[in-house]
């Protein structure tokens, strides 16, 4: 396995701030859709747990089958 | 150690959840949380294609500029550790095997994930998609095609051992 890049701490700065401008853009549209376009503000939530259902539906049958 | 080409839907979900993390707002995601845990493990390739989906996503939607975006991709790369895989086969060249596929195989969708298909196949990894039609009708063409559950499976042998 290849050894990852350590960071400097002004190129860790940049990516935080860069996902934390991204986090307030993304909520801020959410929010917009929520209010404005409430369809797409559904489908935005169906296809998010719609891959979330692909992916660990098993996992969730198995977690109550254990419970 | 195999590699495991990635579709971009389930990178979709890492960049959303990451995103509203940093600002405070965290949902729950399995999908980003095995890609980081399981990265330590596994490994995980991109290509140019996965970027320019990524890209156009960020940028239509949610109105992200390219710095951000740049950097978000900077981030994944770091945390992911993914391999960039260079496409070096000519577009001609892939789309004489996307139209061998389609005309063979009556496919629904567009043919971006097909295209990814190629890429993984041109460069022996294994293509890890949630893409139904892909998984179910072109397993004749490339035999190295998987869903999510059986990542995530391949995953628990590998931590296993």
């Amino acid at each position: 396995m290849e050894e990852r890049k350590v960071l400097t701490e002004e190129e860790r700065k940049r990516i935080d701030e860069a996902w934390r401008i991204a986090g307030e853009k993304i909520w801020k549209r959410l929010q917009y859709w929520k209010k404005h376009n409430p369809k797409k503000y559904r489908e935005f939530w169906r296809e998010y747990w719609k891959l979330e259902k692909a992916f660990s539906e098993d996992l969730d049958e198995e977690i109550k089958k254990a419970k | 150690m195999e590699n495991f080409y990635l579709d971009t839907n389930i990178l979709f979900g890492y960049f959303v959840k990451k995103a509203l993390e940093k600002r405070g707002k965290p949902i729950e995601s399995k999908v980003a949380d095995f890609l980081v845990v399981s990265s330590k493990n596994l490994k995980y390739a991109v290509s140019i294609l996965t970027k320019a989906e990524i890209v156009r996503k960020l940028r239509s939607e949610y109105g992200l500029n390219k710095n951000i975006i740049e950097e978000m991709w900077n981030g994944f790369f770091l945390e992911i550790s993914p391999s960039y895989i260079k496409v070096f086969q000519s577009l001609e060249e892939v789309y004489k095997e996307i139209i061998n596929i389609i005309s063979e195989i009556p496919m629904k969708k567009r043919v971006t994930n097909l295209e990814h298909l190629i890429i993984a196949k041109k460069n022996n990894l294994i293509f890890v998609t949630g893409d139904k039609e892909i998984i179910e009708k072109c397993s004749v063409f490339y035999d190295k095609i998987i869903d999510y559950k059986k990542l995530r499976k391949l995953y628990k042998n590998e931590e296993e051992r």
